[in-house]
């Protein structure tokens, strides 16, 4: 790290940022660590200057209007208190069930695709509005605080899941929803043929179809069992006429429904893609919604016992996938080229990761479409090397 | 004014293209180049240089490369039923994808339909019908309107309000550049950018889309519609925010004022309303028979307490279908009114929907015009209509200076200048109002990004007189 920055808001982030010598390399955002002596081991060895948007200035709610369901943060704001801040008024978003101590602008830089994903859009949709202070230091606004607008060109689609590598994003503006008054969850375990009481599931005829807001498939190492898993929301009404088509289905297929109690385990993988010396590694990949299985299997098979974990969101046609790793492991290429060669054609995006992973992933890409990204990336951002993989 | 170099450059390459495109692709004969002058933005018009019509993304890209080689700028234009002016060429070929209409596939197990870019949007949901699913954004014109023209422009629609815009839906795209390069944009599931979200919405000025991949969804098997009638537009307007608030999603509610009441049914299309409305909310629920019953009572519930004189829910499809004729006959009833007439397009936070209305009905008086408005209420997305006659030229003038005046009310109302139309050639003028100069530079970047020589679309988004930056560095 060459230095440590905790500016004290948007003028003193812009007046460093402006400061900085022409041509030198964009530094890297963090969003939840407010000192330097708590910084991760791979910050300190990356290079770069190294620049802290979560000190207490940057924490703050600018403006909430719950009548109009949008809520404007500075981008340290810390998920958990945008949680609560948005329960005491009876309104939420689904997608903010990161750990409690990720920013609010990490978490749109991130932009993880979560199971609610199909009932309720991806992240990009829950964001109205950014304000983003380039590398150069202007200080850039993309976005209305409002629910529908189409002015100029969505940038705001480059910022969701940007990673940081387009601008610090200072201010956020979000639409959120009213809080359902009621939220159950349920996972589904035994039947013969868990697939193919998903896929029967899918195939279901409009009138039985539960409409999970959230489905997912997982199984744990240390667990070995696979298990679906639903959640239902809405008024009790709603929950309960597609429970019970939900059963219905569940009957059909052999499989037991057990009702999840207590309140949602916070996710502690929220730490940032970029690591040196951590000892996992969480990727990503979307293909069509039935080849997840032949995925799952090609992802167990190339793991082996380092498989720590698979989910998979079969309405998302998406798999997430974490497996053991080791920096001092030389057999770590070959695990993440094993891996990718299993995983055929689908998509691969490395979630969390180190620079063997990241260049792997990039690789598969499509030398034009890495052209086209690097002048949109020089356009946006004056940075024409967008790629994960040189943040390391 | 045709430039003697662009009319040169296309006549010597015209003898190519007939051979590339056969000779009913190319169009150029004067009397049927007047179909293609203007949009549904009838006043905003060009003569195009020709209209070319390929009939597969090999032979669009074919046609671009010549373009490209020949500098000759293109316009992409699907059913021309855009009301921005964005398919408008001046100084410009056509490049029409209507023969490019083939739905290539629908997956139902993948829950994924792979179209071409001519394909009218409501043949993508007719399709997906068969299948038991849903293409699920409707614009208004889904019958005619191309799901190219919707990817350009990021069309909405009523129902958008619970199910999102067009970009919501669009799982993958297949792009031609403007110098014919085809590229396949993906939304970021491979750690890149999400290139096709960019791409969404930049109405035809980035390249054309070529093959599309769109998201569908099961179909739901009920819905229940009710029409809440009000005397003060104050009591409508703050039945939305109610309504939204109460954790009842409708999937639309849509906004109709007294004067557009009265117009309907002074003229054919009479629907029974009374005559000394304010304004009417069409509230539409959608999900399982046991949801839909509660959703539209509490929603009936809901209007009642924020004043509604009347709630009327349908019992059944033809009670449905009649509840919306006020909204989908208002733009016939137009006609007995005036020739012609601009629907506006902007957005506004909901609780400013009737002190805006109210202003714009100021503004409307102030220039001597007619307005009427009915619109996407639960969107704050307004649609100011303001009738007049394209042969009075004052009267168009004051038209532009009303729609100049509306968008500036709207963007200091905390709105934006447009929600689903576009800004197309229409409001490149008021990008500056919701866009400050360094933000219009960066557009313009990104803009070259993808078409560095100028040649798609031109003319179109952004304002005239910016910096052009040079081109930029790429790689190390």
């Amino acid at each position: 790290m060459q230095a440590w920055r905790s500016p004290a808001g948007e003028e003193e982030l812009v007046a460093w940022l402006r400061a900085r010598a022409p041509g030198e390399r964009a530094p890297l955002i963090t969003g939840a660590t407010e000192r330097a002596e708590t910084v991760d081991a791979e910050l300190r060895e990356c290079g770069r200057d190294v620049v802290s948007t979560g000190g207490a200035e940057w924490r703050e709610i600018v403006s909430y209007e719950p009548a109009e369901l949008v809520v404007t943060v500075r981008a340290g704001l810390r998920i958990g208190e945008l949680r609560r801040r948005l329960a005491s008024e009876g309104q939420w978003l689904p997608q903010a069930d990161a750990a409690p101590d990720a920013s609010v602008g990490g978490w749109v830089s991130v932009a993880r695709p979560t199971a609610w994903d199909p009932a309720f859009g991806r992240i990009r949709r829950q964001v109205l509005a950014c304000r983003v202070a380039g590398f150069d230091g202007k200080l850039l606004r993309w976005g209305r605080a409002v629910v529908k607008n189409v002015a100029g060109y969505d940038v705001l689609s480059l910022l969701c899941g940007g990673h940081g590598r387009l601008g610090i994003l200072t201010r956020v503006t979000l639409r959120v929803w009213p809080k359902p008054p009621v939220s159950r969850r349920f996972t589904l375990q035994g039947g013969r043929d868990m697939w193919g009481a998903l896929w029967k599931l899918l195939d279901t005829a409009p009138e039985e179809w539960p409409r999970p807001d959230a489905l997912g498939w997982d199984w744990r190492a240390d667990q070995g069992t696979p298990r679906a898993w639903v959640r239902l929301v809405g008024s009790e009404t709603s929950v309960d006429a597609r429970l019970r088509r939900l059963f219905r289905w569940a009957e059909s297929c052999s499989l037991q429904v057990a009702e999840m109690i207590g309140p949602v385990p916070a996710r502690t993988d929220a730490a940032p893609t970029r690591s040196r010396s951590l000892s996992e590694v969480v990727l990503r990949i979307s293909t069509p919604i039935r080849r997840l299985p032949e995925k799952v299997e090609a992802a167990r098979r190339a793991l082996g016992d380092t498989a720590v974990d698979l989910e998979a969101f079969p309405l998302a046609g998406m798999i997430r996938c974490t497996y053991r790793r080791s920096w001092s492991d030389a057999p770590a290429d070959r695990r993440i080229a094993g891996l990718l060669e299993g995983l055929g054609e689908a998509a691969v995006a490395i979630e969390r990761g180190g620079p063997v992973e990241h260049a792997a992933a990039e690789a598969r890409r499509p030398d034009a479409l890495r052209k086209l990204e690097a002048r949109v990336a020089e356009a946006l951002a004056g940075t024409a090397r967008p790629w994960l993989a040189d943040y390391l | 004014m045709i430039s003697s170099t662009v009319l040169e450059s296309f006549e010597h390459l015209l003898p190519r293209l007939r051979r590339l495109l056969g000779s009913d692709g190319v169009i150029v004969e004067p009397d049927r180049l007047l179909a293609y002058e203007s949009d549904a933005l009838t006043y905003l018009r060009g003569t195009p240089l020709a209209v070319l019509l390929p009939r597969s993304p090999a032979q669009l890209r074919a046609v671009l490369r010549l373009l490209h080689r020949a500098r000759i700028p293109f316009v992409p234009r699907g059913a021309g039923t855009g009301i921005s002016g964005g398919a408008v060429a001046r100084e410009a070929v056509i490049l029409s994808t209507m023969r490019m209409n083939r739905i290539l596939g629908i997956d139902p197990a993948d829950r994924l339909a792979t179209v071409e870019p001519g394909v009218a949007t409501g043949q993508i949901d007719a399709a997906a019908m068969r299948h038991g699913l849903a293409y699920l954004p409707d614009p208004a014109s889904s019958s005619a309107c191309t799901i190219g023209g919707n990817i350009a422009e990021n069309a909405g629609g009523p129902h958008c309000l619970k199910h999102g815009v067009t970009t919501d839906h669009v799982r993958e795209l297949e792009v031609a550049l403007p110098d014919g390069e085809n590229l396949t944009l993906g939304r970021g599931a491979d750690g890149g950018l999400d290139l096709a979200g960019l791409f969404i919405g930049s109405e035809g000025t980035f390249g054309l889309a070529t093959r599309i991949a769109l998201r569908l969804v099961r179909r739901t098997p009920a819905v229940r519609t009710a029409l809440a009638l009000f005397d003060r537009m104050e009591e409508a307007a703050g039945a939305v925010s109610e309504l939204l608030s109460s954790g009842v999603l409708p999937v639309a509610i849509e906004m109709i004022d007294g004067r557009t009441i009265r117009m309907v049914e002074e003229s054919a299309f009479a629907v029974g309303l009374p005559l000394d409305l304010a304004a009417v909310l069409l509230i539409e629920v959608e999900g399982l028979p046991e949801e839909v019953e509660e959703d539209i009572e509490r929603a009936v519930a809901v209007a009642r307490a924020a004043g509604a004189r009347e709630v009327r829910a349908a019992r059944d499809e033809t009670e449905r279908t009649r509840l919306w004729q006020a909204r989908k006959r208002a733009f016939g009833a137009l006609g007995r009114r005036a020739p012609e007439v601009l629907v506006q397009d902007a957005v506004v936070p909901r609780s400013a929907i009737a002190v805006v209305l109210e202003r714009i009905d100021e503004i409307a008086r102030r220039h001597d015009l007619v307005h009427i408005s009915y619109f996407h209420a639960g969107d704050g997305n307004l649609h100011p209509h303001l009738l007049f006659d394209r042969r009075d030229a004052d009267q168009v003038r004051r038209v532009g200076l009303a729609s100049k005046e509306i968008m500036r009310l709207c963007v200091e109302a905390g709105g934006t200048i447009t929600g689903e139309h576009g800004v197309g050639l229409d409001k490149r003028g008021s990008m500056p109002l919701v866009f400050s100069p360094s933000e219009l530079e960066v557009l313009e970047r990104l803009k070259r990004a993808f078409d560095p020589d100028g040649l798609c679309n031109p003319g179109k988004v952004l304002p005239d007189g910016l910096p052009r930056s040079p081109e930029p560095a790429t790689g190390g």
